[in-house]
């Protein structure tokens, strides 16, 4: 870890030391799991997201295998549209993926893609989740949202619902059942997703059959237990790369009393009313405490969630090492999910 | 396209080198891992199927290179494939043929060294010494049921299961589950085998299986005869293995086999074979001779020993002193063991 992290940690230190909050005695890391710890010393090269003059660096660094089929071996249609964004901001584009030769209305999954609010494009990852679905005959439609720091919030989650909203109008169009719409994404495309949710909300607009919230990234504060315990560890995502990708998207605001539940939706005060919900996350990362309370928070507030907390998993684990055995669970709940609630 | 989001470097063979390997099976051990975690890692790694089996815990583990279980192989790993001798316990392989770079072999060797050290520190798996430590109680008539129920399940057994003795020339008594299982695991040594009894009733199982020990042979010209005999296929020899101590007076039988053991041990084998088939025809087929030349031999043989050997009579009888014959050479080799 270089000097300039270091430093960093030493203030977050402070800071947290000096919160009034009653901040439960922290133990050390929980232990990875043995696989994913085997897999953790390959990561060694990748960008650390030290501050926000780290971003341009970590969009050239090219992380997923170029030969991605996002077409599952021709069993999908991809084309990609351009179509209205929000009001007043520039259009925005979809990549949607259709499987080939659906007699009716399939569902469909709004993806919305992770990277931190900083990097990664409409197609990350997006292979892994069409193969996550395809069983369902779902069609996935990602978003291309403008990236933090260059778009502050509400850009971003502007984009994803403007999206959102096309996409259920055009239901018949795109030969897509408008009642079947599940929001999915993973980190920020988790926290994205979410936010996306409870706007549609509130605004009364298009209504999510499902929200499937995978590691997501919730809050700006960056202070529960799990962040401080994991920091500096867990290759991809820590508590300093957390600060990076929140403070892009919503500069001196982060961690202030201005932050909008549309920006961080762990900030919001109701979560009534929101559709079927599944979470996930690793037990030995950031994200941990936030997705484990946003889990709570919804049930105590009378509804729907499946929370999953995968022991010694860091963050981003299934995607990076889908091979391991606590990787093929975490998919394999997904799946198991998503088959009752589209009643598959 | 840019992604935050990697894939794991190893999953492209390639790309895996011999530094990689080594950490990874370390890291592996590191954190106590399972024995599937180590053959997934050496199917991923090499880009091949791998697979374990481990006859001792009835374990067969197979995964495909994208980690996913694959089907169990029924029979242990293809003699084509890079795999561990067929002798080691667990048998660990890699489904590929060749090995140009040497990295699978050297995949192997981290993956069958991570096998051993996780085995060493597996409570639920103890290590050979100390499974013998607990047959050993498991079998003692004089311990108590309470530490018989404790050592069961150190072996992976309750008081309601059902098992075997095995008893063989050096070493504790070992326990199975099946008398099948007990051959296989014997492979080539000798061994007895008790019955399978309730897992209290070991003791009787190991009784059993001490005798049937001693009703076992080297399977040589000069003492041939099955390596591996079932107390359960030995009927009333188990009565007469009772009988037979160092003190019963060898009888004159078994000194004229004493006698042609030393004088002609090819004609020994051929009265063995003669004593266990139902025809000289049938003896000849199993010792790959000629019909003529085993006939020629009963008749010698028949003159040195003074009674009839294909008669049912005189075979029952040759049978008879091959058994008190191996009873009394036990004497001197198999009781000083167990």
């Amino acid at each position: 870890m270089s000097a300039t992290t270091t430093s960093t940690m030493q203030e977050v230190m402070v800071t947290t030391t000096t919160t009034p909050a009653t901040t439960p005695q922290i133990g050390p890391p929980p232990p990875f799991d043995p696989e994913l710890a085997a897999v953790l010393p390959m990561l060694a090269g990748i960008p650390k997201f030290e501050s926000l003059e780290s971003i341009p660096a970590a969009r050239e660094f090219q992380m997923a295998p170029p030969d991605d089929d996002i077409t599952l071996g021709g069993r999908y249609t991809v084309e990609e549209r351009t179509v209205p964004g929000p009001a007043g901001a520039p259009d925005i584009s979809l990549v949607i993926c259709r499987p080939v030769g659906a007699a009716r209305a399939v569902p469909v999954v709004y993806h919305i893609h992770g990277g931190g609010m900083v990097v990664g494009d409409a197609t990350t990852f997006l292979s892994g989740v069409i193969a996550m679905v395809a069983e369902f005959d779902a069609a996935v439609v990602s978003v291309e949202y403008r990236l933090a720091p260059e778009t502050p919030h509400p850009g971003p989650v502007e984009d994803c619902y403007a999206g959102l909203v096309w996409t259920a109008a055009h239901a018949d169009e795109l030969g897509i059942d408008p009642a079947r719409i599940v929001i999915a994404g993973a980190s920020a495309g988790g926290g994205l997703a979410a936010a996306t949710t409870l706007l549609s909300r509130d605004r009364r607009g298009p209504e999510p059959l499902a929200q499937l919230l995978m590691c997501p990234m919730l809050d700006d504060r960056n202070e529960t237990p799990s962040s401080v315990q994991m920091e500096g560890l867990g290759g991809l995502w820590d508590r300093v790369a957390n600060e990076t990708g929140w403070t892009a998207l919503l500069g001196a605001a982060r961690g202030t009393d201005d932050v909008s539940p549309y920006a961080a939706p762990a900030r919001a005060t109701d979560l009534s009313g929101l559709p079927a919900t599944f979470i996930d996350v690793g037990s030995a990362e950031t994200f941990r405490d936030e997705a484990v309370t946003y889990a709570s928070r919804i049930w105590q507030a009378g509804g729907r969630c499946e929370l999953h907390v995968l022991a010694g998993g860091w963050h981003g684990y299934d995607v990076v090492a889908p091979q391991a055995a606590v990787s093929q669970d975490t998919e394999e709940a997904r799946r198991r999910w998503l088959r009752r609630v589209l009643g598959a | 396209m840019r992604d935050l989001t990697i894939r794991l470097a190893a999953l492209d063979p390639g790309a895996a080198d011999a530094m990689r390997v080594i950490s990874y099976f370390d890291a592996l051990v590191e954190h106590h891992a399972g024995l599937s975690a180590v053959v997934r890692g050496a199917a991923v790694l090499s880009g091949f199927p791998a697979g374990l089996a481990d006859e001792r815990r009835h374990l067969r583990i197979r995964v495909l290179p994208d980690g996913t279980s694959g089907a169990a192989a029924e029979a242990g790993p293809d003699p084509a494939w890079l795999s561990t001798p067929p002798s080691s316990s667990p048998v660990l392989w890699i489904e590929c043929r060749d090995d140009p770079t040497g990295l699978h072999t050297l995949i192997l060797e981290r993956a069958r060294l991570a096998v051993e050290s996780l085995d060493r520190t597996r409570p639920s798996a103890p290590d050979s010494a100390d499974e013998g430590r607990w047959a050993t109680v498991v079998v003692d008539p004089q311990a108590s049921p309470e530490a018989r129920v404790g050592a069961l399940q150190r072996l992976g057994l309750n008081d309601k299961s059902t098992a075997c003795a095995v008893a063989m020339l050096d070493g504790p008594p070992v326990i199975f589950r099946t008398a099948d299982l007990a051959r296989q695991s014997a492979g080539d040594r000798r061994a007895g085998v008790g019955p399978v009894v309730p897992a209290l009733e070991l003791p009787r199982s190991w009784e059993e299986a001490r005798l049937a020990l001693r009703l076992s042979a080297e399977g040589t010209s000069t003492d041939p005869g099955e390596r591996v005999v079932l107390s359960s296929e030995a009927g009333g020899l188990l009565a007469l293995a009772r009988s037979i101590t160092s003190t019963t007076p060898v009888s004159d039988d078994v000194v004229a086999l004493d006698r042609v053991a030393t004088t002609a041990p090819p004609l020994l084998e051929t009265l063995h074979a003669i004593s266990v088939t139902s025809s000289l025809r049938d003896a000849a087929t199993s010792l790959h001779m000629h019909h003529s030349t085993v006939q020629e031999r009963a008749s010698r043989a028949e003159r040195v020993l003074g009674w009839s050997i294909t008669s049912p009579n005189g075979r029952f009888r040759l049978q008879l002193a091959f058994a008190l014959r191996r009873l009394h050479r036990a004497e001197a080799t198999v009781d000083a063991a167990t």
